[in-house]
């Protein structure tokens, strides 16, 4: 997948899905100004967070995905809102709809117009106990193939997993609520597949999921209810922030 | 007036020249550290005959040539440090003869140890002759030893080398009677003079981009070892010759040179310390690249240390990594007359910025045996100055030698050691693998575990806690302890809080997920990872664990029953599982059922080929009772069938009744018995709407009508042939669960039940439905039924399932 670099934010079209990804430490210097367009809800939010790093993760995110937002919307106001299951969504004319993940440096946000999608990115940190995470968590057939990587690649393939299923599960909207186990997806390094679902047989054909690389050492996955359809991905870059009205 | 006077009254400066920033940091570092770092000693062992006066008379000549080794270095008493050359100098000569008290061969050497140690203590006075100290040392009749006193503030590296080999060329010339004088060099002054002209735009702007963009520097913590008083520790590696020979093979494949494969392997080595992948270091270079004339002839501090960054992307190969480092290195070498003080203000930072601590050394200048007049000289001992905290020195010869250097005042050995073995790993990786990627050298290097003490940078501030101390609470229990540690260790903190949430801390699905497992695997119990979104911190799931724990139930978690919806304050919905086993078609239902209503679906054991399937219907129905009582302990139960599970639903019903309790059968659509549908009397029913449907949309109606049927009798040999692994399990325990209805004998009778029917082509079809049903009711008769606009196979996807839902919520009894 390659990141371009735009100077004015790119038209979206109704068969597209724009990734956008951001390292957070090149924000900080601009701390005070995203913190300016948070709402005093949204700064109580932010104040929450025992860490610095997550408070400037949780600013960072939200500062940019408003002003994404705003531009796709061409809007000065919108009401982001959250389902039961802590999922944020706007509801607005345009049909914009979007999703978010961050990990350690790294934010990406998935804009589409009418389109059910999630995105999911994790650094990848060895000392994850796979192997116990995915016996209690992954699909069998996913354990498996698992159990087949050699051990080198077995780390990547546990966060491709991951990534795949997390995506999927936000795509959905139901967080964690969900039975990891009750669906299938791919471990293998470019084809990313939804294999099976339990409570569908049609399910798997309705969506389209792709593997991508946000950062060095980090992981990505993104799942979207629809086949054709064309992803595009672009760095979120100060020049391009600072475009952004407001 | 004596003699020594008038001499000295004669023009006694050639030249007075400012001290480079370099050369004041070495001044400063000589005038402050019991250690001076800029003190070495070069030595060679001289073998054959030697002439004592000739090398005399050679060294003059040399002296004669190269002016910095007539200078001194001046600061007292003026404003800013000078570097005063006088047109001549004489040496000092030490002349010692060991040869007769060499009886033990160790003898020898511990002597000159000693003599080496002494020197080293005594070091240099700079303000005076701070470079014309040698030392002769007759080891043997033909074998001496020359040891010279250098300082590295008048002479690099570099310099050292021109000088001997000078040396041994007048001293070969001598002995030959060839000699004809010196070669006059080129002044420093017009080195300087030059140096001004060099356009500082261009160089401005290289440096400029190299660093744009670049993040804080990471760079070694010098406070990691501070209360350790040992100075510079040093792990030396010496590679043989055929490991030697297949890194410089190395360097050829990727077309760089071995400078260039040293510094890639250094930089990832870096990359895995600080897990990151931009990282900066210095660069130790010679100076002499500017295209002065005859500047590789000239002695003096010409050496530099430059900055250089290596990033990359993970996708890149080894070869396009090197080959950009290459590139980087090629175009400073342009520029290599820059001080970091400039090079820092052209890249926007404080002058005196640290842009790295670590030092990479590449010595390849020419320490060669040289052969002189009757002489062979060997065995070249210089030494390194470095006033970093960590260093990489690489000296190549037949074979390489790399050595890590580190100040063991400021850095752990348990760093060094680090370092040592994770370059060890890459060259092996190297020498294994011909292509390789950098994803590839990434996965197979560890990365160096981050204790916060080995990193210092701005962002270490976001690693420092900003709560409040008067907030914190620590654990009360046991079980809560137990939790602090598992969030400590996978958070990676200290001083966590039982009252802090999970996600005000920073964690994510994932870790939420690595938590639960680590609850289940230390504290024997199994929660839902959905128990965060209600109990976010320890205090509140260590409740969740100790009421679980006094319950009674007896399993550690529910087996059957898994929460598709946990909240709500009317009854609950208990939705048992259909044919094939699974439960999670439900999931919408979940969604669009009203909130009030809690919604949770009961799978079987044995799905997944992990645990025995249950033998018999009621069996099965007793197993899932009891747990759905422990859920709702009192009030009507609530249980929903649909296709499979109407027997499961009967039996469930007649056992809680035995119990005192009262159970609402509500009924997804599905007839009572389904052996009934094969009944010779229904299968007109069948075929007549069958047809009626197959003119209009045949596929949809053979779907809807026989779907399951030909599931039932086809299906089987597909999975067979074609299935896959899950597909294979979820079909055995489809089949067993075919068994098991068909067993069932269907003698128990009911009290309540409520029917959701969905609109047939034919009245007669759920007539029959409401009728079995009505079979096995109990004398009290309680069944009530609605239709409703949807189809069976579809009544709980998405389009559908808010009718459902809605028809559902009406049934359920509080």
């Amino acid at each position: 997948m390659i990141w371009k670099t735009v100077l004015k934010r790119p038209y979206l079209y109704e068969n597209q899905v724009h990734l956008w990804k951001l390292k957070i430490s090149e924000f900080e210097p601009y701390f005070e100004d995203l913190w300016n367009t948070l709402s005093t809800q949204e700064k109580e939010k932010a104040n929450k967070f025992r860490f610095k790093k997550d408070r400037l993760c949780n600013v960072v995110a939200r500062g940019v995905l408003k002003k994404l937002l705003y531009s796709y919307c061409n809007a000065n106001s919108l009401d982001i809102q959250y389902t039961k299951y802590n999922k944020p969504y706007i509801i607005h004319d345009s049909g914009i709809c979007f999703n978010l993940s961050h990990s350690k440096d790294c934010i990406v946000i998935a804009i589409a117009k009418n389109i059910d999608l999630g995105v999911d990115i994790e650094f990848l940190d060895k000392n994850t106990e796979h192997e116990d995470v995915a016996s209690s968590f992954f699909a069998t057939e996913e354990q498996k193939a698992l159990s087949e990587l050699k051990s080198l690649d077995k780390a990547l393939g546990f966060y491709r997993c991951w990534t795949r299923k997390e995506a999927f599960i936000k795509a959905l909207g139901t967080g964690l609520s969900f039975p990891l186990d009750q669906f299938v997806v791919s471990l293998h390094s470019n084809k990313a597949t939804l294999l099976e679902t339990k409570w569908s047989n049609d399910e798997k054909y309705q969506w389209h999921l792709q593997g991508f690389t946000p950062n060095p050492g980090y992981v990505g996955a993104i799942a979207i209810r629809a086949k054709k359809v064309q992803i595009v991905s672009f760095e979120y870059q100060l020049n391009i922030h600072q475009s952004l009205f407001p | 007036m004596p003699t020594s006077m008038s001499e000295d009254k004669k023009p006694k400066i050639e030249a007075i020249y400012p001290l480079t920033v370099m050369q004041q940091g070495l001044l400063f570092h000589h005038l402050t550290s019991e250690n001076d770092q800029g003190f070495l000693q070069v030595q060679c062992i001289l073998e054959g005959v030697l002439d004592i006066e000739k090398l005399k008379e050679a060294w003059a000549q040399t002296i004669l040539k190269h002016e910095f080794l007539r200078s001194s270095v001046h600061w007292k008493k003026i404003e800013k440090p000078l570097i005063i050359v006088r047109p001549e100098k004489a040496a000092n000569w030490n002349i010692e003869d060991w040869s007769n008290q060499q009886n033990i061969a160790s003898e020898f050497d511990n002597r000159l140890q000693k003599l080496k140690k002494e020197a080293q203590h005594q070091g240099v006075t700079l303000d005076t002759n701070p470079l014309l100290q040698f030392t002769l040392i007759k080891k043997e009749p033909n074998v001496h030893y020359f040891i010279w006193k250098c300082h590295h503030i008048l002479l690099d590296g570099w310099s050292s080398s021109i000088i001997i080999n000078d040396v041994f060329k007048i001293y070969n010339d001598l002995c030959a009677n060839f000699f004809s004088g010196i070669t006059k060099l080129p002044s420093h002054k017009l080195y300087l003079n030059w140096k001004k002209q060099i356009d500082e735009k261009t160089a401005e702007a290289f440096w400029n981009t190299t660093f744009l963009d670049l993040d804080t520097p990471l760079l070694f913590n010098t406070q990691q070892n501070k209360n350790s008083n040992e100075g510079y520790k040093k792990i030396e590696n010496k590679l043989n010759l055929e490991t030697s020979t297949l890194l410089k093979k190395v360097a050829q494949r990727h077309k760089v040179t071995l400078n260039t494969l040293f510094q890639g392997m250094w930089s990832l080595t870096l990359h895995r310390y600080f897990n990151n992948t931009d990282v900066t270091f210095g660069n130790t270079v010679s100076g002499r690249s500017g295209g002065f004339n005859n500047i590789e002839s000239l002695s003096g501090m010409f050496a530099n240390v430059l900055p250089v960054r290596a990033s990359f992307d993970t996708d890149d190969t080894f070869t396009s990594f090197l080959s950009k480092l290459q590139r980087q290195q090629q175009e400073a070498r342009k520029y290599e007359h820059f001080s970091n003080e400039k090079i820092n203000t052209w890249i926007g930072r404080d002058k005196h910025f640290e842009l790295f601590n670590s030092l990479f050394i590449f010595e390849n200048f020419p320490w060669k045996p040289i052969k002189s007049g009757a002489l062979e000289v060997t065995s070249f001992e210089g030494g390194v100055t470095t006033t970093y905290p960590v260093n990489f020195i690489v000296k190549i010869l037949d074979t390489i030698t790399y050595e890590l250097i580190v100040d063991h005042k400021t850095i752990t050995e348990a760093s060094l050691l680090w370092l040592d073995k994770s370059f060890k790993a890459l060259t092996s990786l190297l020498l294994n693998h011909q292509d390789i990627t950098l994803d590839y050298i990434i996965d197979s290097i560890p990365k160096f575990e981050i204790t916060e003490s080995n990193l210092t940078s701005k962002k270490q501030k976001y690693f420092s806690t900003s709560g409040n101390p008067n907030n914190y609470v620590s654990p009360k229990n046991e079980i809560e302890l137990a939790l602090t540690k598992i969030w400590e260790a996978l958070f990676g903190l200290t001083n966590i809080s039982t009252t802090d949430s999970f996600f005000d801390l920073g964690g994510k699905s994932l870790l939420a997920v690595r938590m639960f497992n680590k609850i289940e695997e230390k504290l024997n119990i199994k929660l839902p990872p959905t128990t965060l979104l209600e109990h976010k911190s320890i205090q509140s799931i260590a409740n969740v664990i100790s009421n679980h724990n006094n319950s009674s139930v007896t399993e550690n978690s529910w087996k059957y029953i898994i929460p598709l919806k946990a909240s709500g304050t009317k009854n609950p919905l208990f939705c048992i599982h259909a044919g094939g086993g699974h439960v999670f078609f439900y999931k919408d239902l979940a969604d669009a059922i009203n909130k009030e209503f809690a919604l949770y679906a009961v799978q079987p054991t044995g799905l997944f080929g992990e645990e025995k399937p249950h033998q018999s219907i009621e069996i099965m129905s007793k197993d899932y009772a009891d747990e759905i009582i422990k859920i709702q302990p009192e009030g009507t139960i609530n249980v929903m069938v649909y296709c499979f599970s109407t027997g499961v639903g009967v039996e469930i019903a007649s056992y809680l009744k035995s119990k005192g309790r009262t159970v609402n059968i509500i009924v997804a659509d599905t007839i009572a018995e389904h052996r009934l549908l094969l009944d010779a009397s229904r299968l007109s029913i069948r075929i007549s709407a069958f047809l009626k449907r197959f003119t209009s949309n045949p596929f949809k109606a053979l779907n809807e009508m026989i779907g399951y049927r030909i599931y039932f009798h086809l299906k089987p040999l597909w999975i067979k042939l074609f299935g896959s692994l899950e597909e294979k399990n979820t079909e055995k325990m489809r089949l067993h669960l075919v068994q098991l209805f068909n067993k069932y004998s269907w003698q128990t009778k009911v009290d309540t039940v409520s029917l959701v029917l969905t609109k047939k082509i034919d009245a007669r079809y759920n007539n029959a439905i409401i009728k079995s049903w009505k079979n096995i009711l109990s004398g009290s008769q309680n069944i009530t039924s609605v239709e409703i606009n949807a189809k069976h196979p579809t009544m709980f996807e998405a389009a559908e399932v808010k009718e459902t839902a809605l028809a559902i919520e009406k049934c359920i009894l509080e």
